[in-house]
């Protein structure tokens, strides 16, 4: 029986991004049991890949880092990174759940001293970069991952080297293997969030034909210090300062070929990247192209500050598509400006696409069994057994996310205490 | 042996612009053990130009008259087609008599005055359909003998062959399948960044100037690229792209000389087919580029 | 007269695929798309905008829609799914039925006349006939003319058996059949068309 109601005051909160961070320390602050699933070696999710955040152009570490400090210093959040819930059986107030939980290959004793990196030479294709830089086979994602210890690729750990990495508390363990645990829950919050629309789906804008197009989300990492440029903004083809660069706005949303809705969120990270450009080159040229501009709710004051940029020029136009000059390797990108009916062909040294957010639960993150209702575009909404915050339930900006968060945060509570 | 109930076109008939695509289609498709059984007495499909003066029904009207033919004479075999216009025009008529009850029953009035009906049903395919999917890229590639190793050659798919249906499984803007017919026949598929760009079409008959800027650029973009051959699977590009060189130089004070071939003239040559089968002795820009294979 | 709102109406109706021209919502990506599009007196774009106004005359009596060279590019491209190419066809085709295309717009004059008359008089396209229809359009001394910039061409068509050198050809057997077929189809089309 004592099991049995500790079972009804823990709340499974799946997915660790802001909204999943947000959900767990609200409710572990009041009281209540937490476990947090997070599916990568570290929490955050896709705000940890940004540089700065609108509108206050502060960066989303401070915030992050706050949340991380909440989950230390609190005993009630159990967090299993590198996980995934395979199997829900039950009902509200009384779940069991299976968590597959992958190996890391090193254990809790990392220090994140750096030695074993240093002696690896195995290079592999960056993720957390999208690709666009190498990395250590054996690392930390980034500088303030949380939590901080090292992890290794699962190809890598079946290699001779990975044996023979040094390491000054013994961490490193290549023969781990995944783990299945059992566990009780009362509710469950579903907070997967997003990933960005697959740019390459887009055919013609050439994104994965053309060198310099690129995307909002390889553009974060881009301006970002830990990024592939350590932070200057180059392109891809010859590493040339950006000095000419368009956004266009919609890539793949709001088009019944693509994702069909508005993200809410791109109009405002472009305009912010725009700061981004304007920061390091004064006389940038900017573009950006836009069917109609969506500063949502309380943020036409930080679209108003961006329009005093005299280097910026909008144009009201959705691009029919992008060509490569083949010398340059300049993106050309051409359509009709449906303010002047004049048809354009512009040359950039790069171009941005401002792709939308699809939920991850339309796809990798579904809900396991037939546990969740889902809204035509895969977003988990409410009417079936899981709870769903933040972007795996509607596109949001972090502020959005975390209020929506918190308040599920409550419903979290009152159907753990549900009886089954 | 293969059998497909078969639409040639117009443009297919012997005479006609594309009897060297007809005549290369037959050879390629004797090495490969296929048999097309043409539609007796089928019409012409009325094109996408045929609009303006037929209007929606007629149009529809006329490939449901093929495809009454088709069944009556071959039952509910896939229907293969040749140039991209048929193809596509036959592809959107079985989309809406599929889709659109109230133009079904339209055409099956129409169709009765010639004592016909259709109901849908049959498969329209394009050849190289046939050819990826029936037979598939090793096959294609074990037939070959005379490798055309060294061959620059650019793909040009254009525009109906491409959209709005394209073949099965190929993105709208960068299909990939007509390079790698290329790199089958062991030559080089050049990078061809204007390959799905249009050559005016019909328009090449009115707007002469206006489209032959059009194809002059698909040639420059050719010639920038080291082809020595442009490779199309559509008749319409084919003569567009072709015959109006001597124009466009005219025009443009260019000195375009470029063949421009059909994939299965590409595929009969280098499967061991003379130059009669592959019916290189029919190009009106000399391919004997190609002549050191044959 | 500046506007005409029933007209708007008239063509969601009664024009091929008309109705989808309220769901356009003016992004662009269809004009950016035409390859002879600076030759469009208005984009595809700007017609549907100039539908929805009522501007009859505008839309009827310009050349752009007898400018597609039926692409596909804006078909597939279009966010909101709208069948570009089959509305503009419509719209040609309309402002010719209604008498209000100009006659000797070239392409106007091509498809609803000569290819079109070419098509049923035989049941299938005679390329050669066709070719000379088109040349001698205007009368004898043009149309010599204009073979003669050809000659070059049609000859090598010519020579490799290309171009039927008789340019009459033989009507399909169940051409009887064939032409009740369309005269049926015609009927029913211009009732359509009348907004029946
Ligand atoms: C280009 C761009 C710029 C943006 N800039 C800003 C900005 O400046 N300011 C702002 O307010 N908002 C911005 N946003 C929006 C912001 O990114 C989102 O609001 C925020 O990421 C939402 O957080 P989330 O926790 O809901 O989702 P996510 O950040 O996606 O977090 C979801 C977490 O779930 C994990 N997960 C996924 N699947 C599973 C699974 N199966 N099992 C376990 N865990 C899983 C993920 O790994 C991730 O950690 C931007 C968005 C874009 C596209
Ligand atoms: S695994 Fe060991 S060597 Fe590597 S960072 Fe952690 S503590 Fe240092
Ligand atoms: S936020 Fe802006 S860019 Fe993003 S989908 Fe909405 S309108 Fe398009
Ligand atoms: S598309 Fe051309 S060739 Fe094909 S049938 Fe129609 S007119 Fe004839
Ligand atoms: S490329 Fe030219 S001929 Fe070929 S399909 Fe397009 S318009 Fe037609
Ligand atoms: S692409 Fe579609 S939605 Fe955009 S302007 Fe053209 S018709 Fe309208
Ligand atoms: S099909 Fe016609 S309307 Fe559409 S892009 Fe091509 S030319 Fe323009």
């Amino acid at each position: 029986m004592a099991d049995d109601q500790a079972a009804g005051r823990t709340i499974l909160v799946v997915g660790g991004g802001i909204s999943g961070l947000t959900a767990a320390v609200e409710a572990a602050e009041v009281g209540y049991t937490v476990l947090l699933v997070e599916k990568e070696p570290q929490l955050g999710g896709r705000v940890s890949q940004h540089f700065q955040y609108f509108p206050k152009l502060c960066s989303p570490s401070c915030g992050l880092e706050i949340n991380y400090q909440r989950i230390k210093n609190n005993p009630r959040i159990r967090v299993l990174t590198l996980a995934e819930v395979e199997a829900i059986i039950g009902q509200e107030g009384d779940f069991t759940v299976r968590i597959r939980q992958h190996p890391r290959f090193v254990t809790e004793k990392c220090t994140a001293c750096g030695e074993c990196g240093k002696a690896c030479t195995a290079l592999v294709s960056n993720p957390f970069n999208f690709g666009m830089d190498q990395v250590k086979a054996i690392r930390n994602s980034h500088a303030m991952a949380y939590p901080n210890w090292y992890f290794m690729d699962a190809d890598y750990a079946a290699s001779a080297e990975a044996r023979s990495l040094p390491c000054p508390v013994g961490a490193i363990d290549p023969d781990m293997t995944a783990t299945v645990l059992e566990e009780k829950v009362g509710s469950i919050v579903w907070a997967t969030g997003w990933q960005p629309y697959d740019a390459e789906k887009i055919h013609p804008y050439g994104f994965g034909r053309h060198a310099n197009v690129s995307t909002n989300m390889r553009f974060e990492r881009l301006a970002n210090s830990y990024g592939p440029t350590a932070g200057r903004l180059l392109r891809p083809s010859d590493g040339k300062e950006v000095k000419k660069i368009a956004f266009i706005q919609c890539a793949g949303s709001r088009d019944h070929n693509h994702l069909p809705f508005c993200s809410r969120v791109c109009c405002l990270a472009s305009m912010k990247q725009a700061t981004y450009v304007r920061e390091q080159y004064p006389d940038a040229q900017i573009t950006i192209y836009y069917i109609d501009l969506r500063a949502m709710d309380r943020y036409e004051g930080f679209q108003k500050k961006v329009e005093t940029d005299p280097g910026i020029t909008w144009i009201k136009s959705k691009p029919a598509r992008i060509d490569e000059d083949p010398v340059s390797k300049d993106p050309i990108v051409i359509g009709e400006n449906t303010l002047t009916g004049i048809r354009y062909a512009d040359s950039y040294d790069l171009v941005v696409l401002a792709t939308g957010m699809e939920p991850t639960s339309a796809t990798t993150a579904r809900v396991p069994g037939n546990n969740a209702a889902y809204d035509e575009y895969g977003f988990v909404v409410k009417g079936g057994q899981v709870l769903s915050s933040g972007c795996a339930a509607a596109p949001l900006d972090v502020a959005g996310a975390v209020q929506a968060s918190t308040a599920v945060a409550l419903k979290a509570i009152q159907a753990a205490a549900k009886r089954g | 042996m293969k059998e497909y109930t078969f639409f040639p076109g117009c443009s297919s008939e012997k005479n006609a612009s594309a009897a060297n695509m007809e005549h290369s289609v037959q050879a390629l498709c004797k090495i490969l053990g296929i048999q097309l059984n043409e539609i007796d007495d089928w019409n012409c499909c009325s094109a996408s130009i045929g609009y303006a003066g037929g209007g929606q029904l007629p149009r529809l009207a006329m490939s449901a008259r093929n495809f009454a033919l088709a069944q009556q004479q071959r039952g509910m075999t896939d229907l293969v087609a040749t140039c991209a216009a048929c193809w596509l025009a036959m592809r959107e008529t079985a989309e809406r008599i599929e889709h659109e009850p109230q133009v079904r029953a339209d055409i099956n009035i129409a169709l009765k005055e010639a004592d016909l009906s259709y109901e849908g049903g049959i498969k329209t395919r394009h050849l190289v359909e046939v050819l990826i999917e029936d037979f598939g890229w090793d096959a294609l590639k074990a037939k070959v003998k005379k490798p055309l190793t060294g061959l620059k050659a650019a793909g040009y798919v254009g525009c109906q062959t491409n959209r709005p249906f394209g073949i099965a499984g190929e993105s709208f803007e960068n299909p990939l399948y007509l390079d790698k017919m290329i790199e089958a026949t062991g030559a080089t598929a050049v990078p061809y960044a204007k390959k799905v760009a249009c050559c005016g079409g019909a328009l090449m008959f009115t707007e002469v100037e206006k489209s032959c800027a059009l194809v002059r650029d698909l040639l420059q973009c050719a010639v920038d690229n080291g082809a020595e051959v442009i490779v199309t699977p559509c008749p319409v590009c084919q003569l567009n792209v072709e015959v109006y060189q001597d124009k466009i130089n005219q025009l443009f004070g260019t000195n375009f000389n470029m063949p421009v071939i059909y994939y299965s003239q590409l595929f009969v040559l280098a499967w061991g087919g003379s130059w009669e089968d592959a019916a290189l002795h029919q190009q009106v820009v000399s391919a004997e580029a190609l002549r050191r294979f044959a | 007269m500046a506007y005409d709102l029933s007209f708007a109406q008239d063509v969601y109706k009664n024009s091929e695929m008309g109705h989808w021209i309220k769901m356009c919502k003016q992004c662009g990506v269809c004009a950016g798309s035409c390859p002879l599009g600076p030759h469009w007196e208005y984009s595809p774009r700007q017609l549907f905008q100039l539908v929805r106004g009522g501007k009859k005359e505008e839309v009827l009596k310009s050349s752009s829609m007898w400018m597609c060279t039926s692409c596909y590019n804006c078909i597939v491209r279009c966010p909101r799914g709208l069948p570009i190419t089959h509305i503009v066809h419509g719209l040609a085709r309309y402002a010719s039925v209604k008498g209000y295309a100009d006659p000797d717009q070239v392409t106007n004059r091509f498809a609803t006349k000569i290819f079109w008359g070419n098509i049923v008089s035989t049941g299938r396209v005679g390329e050669a006939l066709l070719t000379m229809r088109l040349y001698f359009v205007d009368g004898l001394a043009s149309g010599i003319k204009r073979g003669l910039e050809m000659k070059d061409s049609a000859l090598g068509m010519l020579m490799t058996k290309r171009l039927n050198p008789i340019p009459i050809r033989g009507k399909i057997k169940g051409y009887a059949g064939f032409t009740a077929m369309i005269a049926k189809a015609q009927e029913l089309e211009a009732k359509r068309e009348a907004g029946a």
